[in-house]
Formats: C-alpha cells, structure tokens, sequence
C-alpha cells in the first residue's frame, strides 16, 4: 500500500503555526473582511431587557474583570452604558476588583461622552471595594456602610444620583461584568438569591460554561458569552466602530484556521494508524 | 479626534514594547521576555498592594479609628496576630484570625450557596418530558435529564460501572462529559484568541496615535 509522506506535518516546528496564526489575526484586523454578525437568542434577550426598563432606571454595574480580559469585558460593558444612557437610566458603577475601577471610569468617559449625561445626577463611580460576597452582602440595605465616597472623593450624600440610592432594592437591574471570583457566583448568591434582583452578566469566554447553569435556572435573565456576544450587542446597538466589532472578523477566521489545523491533525493520526494497520497485516 | 501628550506616548510605547517582549516568548526564552516577566509581576504586586492600603486599610480602618471607633482595634489587633506567622515562635497566634475568616465566610456562604448553587439548580433539572410545547423543548429537557442522572452515575463509585444498565449509563454519562470539556475548550480558544487579537488591536492603536503624534496620520 503506497504511503504518503505526512513526516513533515507531525514533526513541524510549532513556530510555524504561531506564524500562520498570528497571520490569521493581524490581516483580518489590517483588511476588514467585514463578515456578517447575527444576534444570538441570548443576546436579543439581552438588548430587550435593556430596552424595556422604564426612563430613569436605575441600573448598578459592576466591574469585575482585570486588563487580561479588558478585550473581551470592556467592549460589552461600553455597550451597556450606551444602551442605558438612550434609555435615560441612571448607573452606578462599583468593582469587587482592584482594577475594575480603573475600567468603570474608562467606560463611563468614553460611554458619556456622546449624550448629555452628567457626573453624580446621571452616573457615578464609587470604585473598589474588597472583600467580594462581604461588600455585596454589606451594601444590601445602605451603599452608605461600605461606600462613604465615591472614587473622585465626593460624599455619596452630597451626589444628587445617590439620594434614592440605599441598598439592592432600589435598582431595577444589576448588570456584572465577570470572569472569576469574586463574580457572577457572589452576585447570584446575594443580588438575585437574597434580594431577588434580576441580574443580566458579561463574561469572558472561559467562564461563559460556567454561567450557563445560572442562567438555565432563570436566575441570569441573559448572558453576553465573550467577544462573540459583545460584537453582537455592538451590533444590535449600531455601534459599528465598536472594538469587539472590529475583532470578530479576526476572531471567526482564527477559529476557521485553528479548527482546520484539529482536523488535519485528526486526519494525519488516522491516516498514520490505517498504514500502520495495513503493514502489520501484510507482514 | 484625541490629542495625545509626550506622556502619553511614551505609557503606549513602553506597553508596546512590553507586549511586543511577551511575545518573543514564543521563538525562544531571551533576556528581553525575562525582562517583562519581572516588570509586570513587580507592577502587579506594588498595585495590588497600593490599592489594597488606599481601598482597604485606610478607609475600613485607619478612618474609622481616626473617627474614634475604637471597635476597629479589634480588627486591627486580629490583622495583626495574621502577620505572626512570619515568626516559628508565635505562628500560632495567626490561627486566630484564620479560624475567625473561616468561621465568617462559612457563616456568609453555606446558606445562600445551599440556596443559590445547589437547591435552585437541581430544581432547574427537574424538568417535564410530557406535555412539552415542542419537539425542541423534550429534546433539551431530555438532554438535561439524562445528562445530569447519567453524569452522577459516573460519579457513584461504590459500584463498578459494569452491566447492562449501570455499564453502559456510566458510559453516556463519560460521553456528556467529554463533550462539555469540548465545548468548555473551544470557549477557551476563543478566550485566548480574543486576548491576541486585543494585544494586536492595541498596538495598532499605539501605531496610529504615534503617526497623529507627529502629524502624519
């Protein structure tokens, strides 16, 4: 039985394949191939929960994630931002971890600065806190116990946006950008479980499996999975500049290549094994 | 369009820089990734303890016993007796505080984890196979309810998976596990991958914002 040569495929320097991946990354994102961007069930249902509260909202998002995942979590949490200053709402921002506050006011300025929204009357930033389940569980009935200020220095009572702010009950929506601990689990433990608010998530594509059970219980209404789910709310939003937008294009045709390379390699193996298989009977 | 100061320019080069040593990782080890190596761990851990004195410390102690709380010595004192585990002598006085946290977290968690991560998500899997709406919803419902029964007897190991029915349940139960670590891995592709592309993305950024710099773009 003639034999192809694979010898040079199972034994090539894997450098080889970064290069070839790198490429798949860097063209896409130097000639955009513009490829199509159609909204999953999840994220409608994420835009529509967005969509249907009322003017003058109040929504708390929190930011959860650190700069390894900034590329995956900010381009959503920027969305939402938007999403909710159209509808008028009012957010108030907090973070469970050290640089989520740092993130908050990146979002918060580049979000604010396309509508008439101000500082203090229509958002505000009240920064980190740590102690994860501690600080949710602690500001469950008054901001004012774990929060006196907010990260630009301003006393919480003196913030037109905080006098009808006092614990979780008076947010119509919890929004929370997630990739770990303390997160999304923290959240559903005591936002959604004991103060039974309903709560909508972003998280990073790692962690995405790990929601899923949250959200078949109905205790997530929505999730946006990743870059994927961002780019499909930037979509949903027109937010054509957007930068999860602007990556997916590059992140469908990595994939393309990546999947292609696991079934090459699948090939090759059972390819190998049919030869080998075919010598030892004719031996 | 955003005006960008020196300052400015050189934060996004030396990030660049950074990034760009990183990444050299992948050819070979070299003395350039060794370099972003220690810088980012010594950034990391400075930042992380700035914050955790500016956020933590000084307003949830320092402030409160500067307002004449006295009842935060206590956790001072307990923060404290955490440091003497760095002597072999009194190392024990650390357990104290340990077995306080533990004692506080537990207190916090069983309840609401019971509630939230246990209780609510086996009633998610109680799920009816008659009078279902659709063909669609039996189908996930099945798939949900021999999932989960299937997957558990995986994991009874006070009987041998062997049998007809045990056997070969055991075995259905080994094939949805395999295939949620396929789908758990190709969520993880996509998580590196977006990393990649947002490290390329920012220094795309860096490359248009240096040529506006000097007028060029």
């Amino acid at each position: 039985m003639s034999r192809l040569n694979f010898k040079f495929l199972v034994h090539i320097d894997r450098r080889w394949i970064f290069l070839a991946l790198a490429a798949s990354v860097i063209i896409p994102l130097l000639w955009p191939p513009n490829l199509p961007i159609t909204p999953s069930p999840l994220t409608v249902k994420f835009y529509d929960t967005i969509e249907k509260l009322p003017s003058g909202s109040y929504v708390c998002m929190s930011f959860d994630y650190g700069p390894g995942t900034k590329v995956e979590c900010q381009p959503m949490a920027i969305a939402a931002l938007h999403h909710l200053f159209r509808r008028k709402c009012k957010v108030v921002c907090l973070a469970l971890w050290p640089e989520g506050s740092m993130f908050a006011r990146e979002s918060l300025r580049e979000a604010a600065s396309h509508y008439e929204v101000k500082e203090g009357v229509d958002y505000v930033n009240l920064g980190y806190k740590n102690g994860g389940e501690v600080v949710l569980k602690g500001v469950g009935e008054d901001f004012r116990t774990i929060f006196s200020t907010d990260l630009a220095g301003h006393r919480l009572e003196d913030l037109p946006i905080m006098q009808k702010v006092h614990g979780w009950d008076s947010f119509n929506l919890v929004c929370e950008w997630s990739i770990g601990r303390p997160g999304l689990a923290e959240f559903v433990r005591i936002v959604v479980s004991q103060y039974e608010r309903p709560l909508l998530t972003g998280t990073t594509a790692v962690t995405t499996p790990e929601a899923y059970p949250f959200l078949n219980s109905g205790q997530v209404i929505s999730l946006l999975g990743g870059m994927r789910g961002a780019a499909e709310y930037e979509v949903m939003l027109g937010l054509s500049n957007g930068r999860a937008t602007r990556g997916i294009s590059a992140q469908s045709i990595s994939h393309f290549f990546i999947a292609a390379l696991i079934i090459l390699a699948n090939v090759i193996y059972f390819l190998e094994r049919h030869y080998d298989k075919a010598n030892r009977t004719r031996r | 369009m955003v005006a960008y100061s020196l300052s400015d320019m050189l934060g996004m080069w030396i990030g660049a820089c950074l990034a760009l040593f990183v990444f050299s990782f992948l050819y070979k080890d070299n003395p350039f990734y060794k370099l972003a190596e220690h810088i980012f761990v010594g950034v990391a851990a400075g930042y992380t303890m700035c914050m955790g004195y500016w956020q933590v410390i000084q307003p949830n102690l320092i402030a409160k016993l500067q307002a004449g709380d006295w009842r935060y010595l206590i956790a001072a004192v307990l923060s404290l007796m955490l440091l003497t585990r760095l002597s072999d002598k009194y190392a024990w006085l650390s357990r104290w505080p340990l077995a306080f946290m533990v004692g506080i977290f537990a207190g916090y968690n069983i309840v609401y984890t019971m509630q939230a991560q246990v209780l609510k998500q086996l009633e998610a899997t109680i799920l009816p196979l008659w009078n279902c709406q659709s063909w669609q919803e039996l189908c996930q419902n099945l798939i949900v309810v021999v999932g989960v029964l299937t997957g558990l007897m995986y994991f009874y190991f006070s009987k041998e998976h062997k049998g007809t029915l045990w056997g070969k349940a055991a075995r259905v139960g080994i094939w949805g596990l395999m295939i949620t670590f396929g789908a758990a891995f190709g969520y993880t592709v996509m998580a590196r991958i977006s990393l990649l592309i947002g490290h390329v993305m920012y220094l795309q950024d860096v490359w248009r914002a240096t040529l506006q710099f000097f007028g060029l773009g």
